[in-house]
Parts: structure tokens; C-alpha cells; sequence
């Protein structure tokens, strides 16, 4: 593994992670978050008859939306530079993105051979308190996926195109809760398109 | 209809069932107020995002459920390459309300809205009465009280900040009225053709704006509902209302809220 | 002794039940009589008039000071006084059974008919009852924040009723 993001530079940003949430953050209870995501999940399995497919698809574009916007605050509020390599990307998602936006602080874990691909290992999920997956929805369900459409569509703003999806999640029975990031490629640096 | 105008500010507690006073919190209000601060937090930027996404995703959800009414034949074909499909963004998925000629698909839609604020609405009920707070008591709380709890607890729990005025004419019916509606306070709909006139500008923004207006409403029926108020006793629209002079000057939307809201059987938890 | 729990929803549609038997083998009869077990529901729907009837003319008991004060659940504040409330006590007798309830705010009834045990007039624990019930309470909610539970449906998360027979045995003798 690389270490180009260096011990000091991954301490300076767990640093900035926790002073933005501390002092520059409005915060709420997790459990009203906890219960609107549920809500949606909910109303979309009564929508979608239960294809499972469909809502993971439905979640994943939600969350895209919520991230090619929420990028905008991030920036905003953390003045971060443009990351030098994917490392750094990774430590500023865990220890500043997720730190700032839920007050979490994945693993970063199993980088790739080539250093393309990383998962972050969440545990302490605030969207999957009080949920029990039903027997259908195990094997086909990732409850959580609207993370994915929203590091998809922040990471798309920086000029990042990645796959981003879950391998396991601990509401499936699996032991870890696990969500894999692959840089594509970068994108060219120009004016992304925003259409309003 | 006579109408008593309430306190204008209650956002106050000043009415003595409602103990609160920041200067001297009786033991159990620091307690639970302690132990409030404990509980897990998250961003409220987040939260709103969420929020304000509830109304895409509904209109998203009709537009896939459309499109295999349409041509279930289709349907295999459109499974296969969906996940190539760029995704639509928000805003063109709410700027898409005002153009739905459709009324079934327009009310399906809403009705998917006020569904998810409606089961919202009665779990956040069940949750800030399960919270224990010292200051509200339930059991005591008539139908004016528990209002009152929607608009300075509830608001302020969902959306930062609590209703601004209520009204009553003391026989079930309530106008409680937001003034900065907080998940539309920075909307304004650009002109993308710039042919249209600053009066069809508006139609067309408030048109797209009204999905919007749902998901309190189903809120206000989920925690009535919770309460021991009927759904389908209590009627609760919402409707655009002039900003105060005072206030229209500032930037933001243009207008205010009046969530009317008329329960026809005041009398508490009916039985079956 | 033997209890029989049930959860009846507001249509007095059943969500839950459960029969408790104890493990304490020295007590004698530790199940109810079969022909009474069957009669469990019936005895427990002819009670539900008496909830009703107390559900909105409660006046808040007095919560005597030292009721055993929660643990910080995740969803309970520090001070129970509130829900002290819902704990109707006992309600009603059947033939020597007798029958607890508690009510919550939408109206959900949780009913309970306590067995006799050969020890005969042993008064029901109210504190250890009220007890039981709370956490039942707390656990009744966060199944609603299930996602994937309808409400007024019947609960058949077997974590749910490990949870609450867990309960039992910890607060019911």
C-alpha cells in the first residue's frame, strides 16, 4: 500500500474532521434520520412490490442527487484542496466527509494490488438502527445504498469517476458492513456540466 | 367563521401547562435535556437533503411505475439497460410536476408523498412520547395542546424551526402558518426559455413547490393519528399565503404556508 | 407462576402473544390448567372493555418516588415519571387470575393474566410489573421503527419475542 498520504497529513485531516463537526455543524438526532430513511425504504419495498433490484436502484439515484449537491457544502466548509492521489481521497471521505456529514469514521481497508479500489468498513450505522431485514429482502436488499449514490455523485464533482457499491452488510448477516469505492478514471478537469 | 387569533408567538412556553423556563430547569428537564445531548447525532444538513429528496424519488417512482404500465412487454428490455440510464436530476424530476397533464399520476404521486409523511408523522410521535420529555405531558394534552406540540415540537424537530403563527376557531379547526417553510426557503425556479412572464414565472414555481407542501401534511395527520386523532377525520390541506409586508422584502420564496387543518371528531381516541 | 401476555392492537386485533412459564421448579403448577389456556384470550378480550374504559380517564399515578428508574435505553430519557402513566395495574380477576394491563398514547394495549401459583393470594409485584411492561414498551417501539414492520400487523420477529420472553423471566416470578 502507498503511504504517499502520509501519517501527519491523515492526522491534519482527522483533526479537521472533528473541529468542522464540533464547532461549524447544526446537528440532530440520529434516530429522526434514522427513521425518515427508514420511512422511504419502507413506502418504496410497498411501491416496488418488493423488487428488491428496483429499490436499490431507487435509493442509489436518490443518494447520487443528494451527492453531487452536498459536495458543494463540503467544500464550502472544509476549504480542502484538490487531493493529490486516491489515498488522500480516501482519508478525507472516512475521516473528514463522514465524519463532518454522520459523525462516523469508516475503516479504510483493502486496498487494491494497483491502489484503484478501497472499501470502507462502516460499523455503527445510523440508517440501520432498529431495522430487521425480512427473508426476502436478505439476499437482494442493500438498505444502505443510498451511500453509494452519494460518495457516486460527490466523487463525480471532484472530477472522480467511480464505482461505488456494498460487498456485505451486517443487516444480511454478514459480519462487517462493507462498501467498495474503484476510481474508473479521472475526469478532465473542466466545468462539469450542470444543467439547472 | 369566527376566528380567535391565538398568542401570535408561541413559540414561548409561556402557558403554565407547559413548564419551561431557561433559568431555572427543574431537575428532570436537565435531565432529559443532558441526556437529549447524549443521543447520537448527525448532520441537519443531511437530514434536510433527505428531506427534500423524498419529493423526487416519489415522482421517480411514478415515472418507472408508469413506464411498465405502459409497455410491460417493454419492461425486460428496459430492466436490462436501466442501470446505464443516466440518473434524473431533482430539480428536473420536480420542475416536471407543473407539466403533468395526467391528474391520476399528479395525485398518485402527492398521495405517495403525504403517505410517507403520514407514517413519518406517527413514528415520531410514538418516539418524542416514548421520550419522556418533562415538559409535555400527553395524557393531559387536549386537541388545542397537542396542536400546539405539532407546531413548536414537531416543526422544530423536522424542520429547525417552529410554525410561526397558529390559529384556532377553538372547534377543530387550525391554521398554522409557516412563513419560511423551511425545505423550499431558497427555491426560485429559473426562466430556462426566458419567454415566459414574470406572473407565469410564479404559476410555474408554485406548481413545482406544491409536492412539497405534502409531506408536512401527511406529518400533521401521522402524529394526530398517533394521538388518538383519526386520519380520516381529520382534513388538512395546505395553501400559499401572502408573506407579511415586513417580511416579503427578504430574499427567498416568495410566499407563506397555511397548513389548514380541520378535525371533525374532537373527541379522542374513538372506539371502534 | 404461569402468565399469558398479549399486545392487542386498537381495532383489538391480536399483535402479539406470548404464555410465560416459569423455570422455578419447586413452585408447583407451572402452566395453566390446558383447559384455562385456551380460555387465555377470551379471558383477556372480556377485560378490554375495562382498558377502554380506563384509557382516557386515567388520572396520572402518583409515581411513589423510588419506582426503579430506567437504564438509558436508547430511546428513554432518565426520568420515567411520564410513563408511569400508561401502567394501569391490575384491572380485573377471573376465578382467582389475576389481570394487568398498560396502555400506550396510540392506544396499544398490552394485557397480561397472571396464573396462580400453589402459593395462593400472592399480590402481583406492581413495581417489577410496571417494570416489565416499560421495557415491553421500549421494545414494542423500536419494532415500529422497523421499516419493514406495518404497524398493527402481528409481530413475528423472533428477536422481538426473545426479547420480551427474556423480560418475563427477569421481572415475572
Amino acid at each position: 500500500m502507498s503511504s504517499s498520504a502520509g501519517q501527519q497529513q491523515i492526522k491534519t485531516l482527522k483533526v479537521l474532521g472533528e473541529d468542522v463537526w464540533k464547532n461549524k455543524v447544526e446537528k440532530i438526532n440520529s434516530e429522526l434520520f434514522t427513521l425518515t430513511y427508514g420511512t422511504i425504504v419502507s413506502q418504496l419495498c410497498q411501491d416496488y412490490d418488493r423488487d428488491f433490484e428496483k429499490i436499490n436502484d431507487e435509493l442509489y439515484k436518490m443518494g447520487y442527487n443528494i451527492g453531487v449537491r452536498i459536495i458543494e457544502d463540503f467544500l464550502a466548509r472544509t476549504a480542502l484542496p484538490r487531493c493529490t492521489d486516491f489515498n488522500t481521497t480516501s482519508e478525507v471521505i472516512s475521516k473528514v466527509a463522514f465524519k463532518v456529514f454522520l459523525n462516523l469514521t469508516p475503516t479504510i481497508a483493502n486496498w487494491s494490488q494497483s491502489n484503484d479500489a478501497f472499501s470502507l468498513i462502516i460499523s455503527d450505522n445510523p440508517l440501520s438502527d432498529f431495522v430487521e431485514l425480512p427473508i426476502d429482502a436478505m439476499k437482494s436488499l442493500w438498505y444502505s445504498n443510498v451511500y453509494c449514490g452519494v460518495l457516486k455523485g460527490a466523487l463525480e464533482m471532484v472530477q472522480l469517476d467511480c464505482d461505488v457499491s456494498f460487498v456485505s452488510d451486517i443487516l444480511r448477516g454478514d459480519n462487517q458492513t462493507e462498501l467498495r469505492i474503484k476510481l474508473n478514471k479521472v475526469l478532465k478537469d473542466e466545468i462539469p456540466v450542470i444543467e439547472d | 367563521m369566527q376566528q380567535q387569533q391565538q398568542p401570535s408567538n408561541i413559540t414561548r412556553r409561556h402557558d403554565p401547562s407547559h413548564p419551561h423556563h431557561h433559568h431555572q430547569l427543574t431537575e428532570e428537564q436537565q435531565q432529559f435535556q443532558l441526556f437529549q445531548e447524549s443521543l447520537p447525532k448527525i448532520n441537519r444538513l443531511v437530514y434536510q437533503m433527505l428531506l427534500n429528496e423524498i419529493i423526487p424519488t416519489s415522482i421517480s417512482v411514478q415515472n418507472r411505475l408508469d413506464e411498465s404500465d405502459d409497455n410491460s412487454d417493454a419492461e425486460q428490455l428496459k430492466k436490462l439497460s436501466i442501470s446505464e440510464k443516466p440518473v434524473v436530476p431533482s430539480h428536473k424530476l420536480v420542475s416536471q410536476m407543473h407539466e403533468i397533464k395526467n391528474e391520476g399520476r399528479y395525485n398518485n404521486i402527492l398521495e405517495r408523498i403525504r403517505t410517507i409523511g403520514f407514517k413519518l408523522g406517527c413514528k415520531i410521535a410514538d418516539l418524542l412520547v416514548f421520550a419522556n420529555n418533562p415538559n409535555l405531558n400527553f395524557r393531559d394534552m387536549d386537541l388545542l395542546a397537542i396542536m400546539k406540540f405539532v407546531c413548536r415540537d414537531v416543526w422544530k424537530l423536522v424542520f429547525g424551526k417552529q410554525i410561526d403563527n397558529l390559529k384556532t376557531n377553538h372547534r377543530g379547526t387550525f391554521y398554522l402558518i409557516d412563513y419560511s417553510y423551511q425545505p423550499i426557503k431558497n427555491f426560485a425556479l429559473n426562466d430556462d426559455t426566458n419567454k415566459l412572464s414574470a406572473e407565469e414565472l410564479e404559476k410555474k414555481e408554485l406548481k413545482s413547490v406544491e409536492p412539497f407542501l405534502e409531506l408536512p401534511v401527511g406529518i400533521i395527520k401521522g402524529v394526530l393519528e398517533a394521538l388518538g386523532y383519526n386520519a380520516k377525520e381529520t382534513i388538512c390541506l395546505a395553501t400559499y399565503i401572502d408573506l407579511p409586508n415586513e417580511d416579503a422584502s427578504h430574499y427567498g420564496f416568495s410566499k407563506g404556508i397555511s397548513f389548514h387543518v380541520q378535525v371533525t371528531n374532537t373527541t379522542r381516541q374513538q372506539q371502534p | 407462576m404461569p402468565q399469558y401476555f398479549a399486545i392487542i392492537g386498537k381495532t383489538d386485533n391480536p399483535v402479539y402473544e406470548a404464555q410465560f412459564i416459569s423455570t422455578q421448579k419447586k413452585d408447583g403448577t407451572q402452566e395453566f390448567p390446558s383447559d384455562l389456556k385456551e380460555l387465555n384470550p377470551f379471558i383477556l378480550h372480556a377485560s378490554l372493555d375495562i382498558v377502554e374504559d380506563l384509557q382516557w380517564q386515567m388520572s396520572p399515578i402518583s409515581s411513589e418516588g423510588n419506582v426503579s428508574v430506567s437504564r438509558g435505553g436508547f430511546l428513554r430519557s432518565k426520568n420515567a415519571s411520564t410513563a408511569d402513566n400508561c401502567y394501569l395495574g391490575k384491572i380485573d380477576h377471573f376465578y382467582g387470575l389475576a389481570i394487568t394491563a398498560y396502555i400506550t398514547y396510540s392506544g396499544m394495549k398490552f394485557v397480561m393474566i397472571h396464573g396462580t401459583s400453589t402459593n395462593t393470594n400472592e399480590a402481583i409485584d406492581d413495581n417489577n410489573c410496571r417494570i416489565f411492561y416499560q421495557e415491553v414498551h421500549e421494545l414494542y417501539i423500536k419494532t415500529l421503527m422497523n421499516p419493514f414492520y406495518n404497524a398493527s400487523e402481528p409481530i413475528t420477529s423472533p428477536i422481538f419475542d426473545l426479547r420480551v420472553r427474556q423480560l418475563a423471566k427477569k421481572y415475572l416470578k
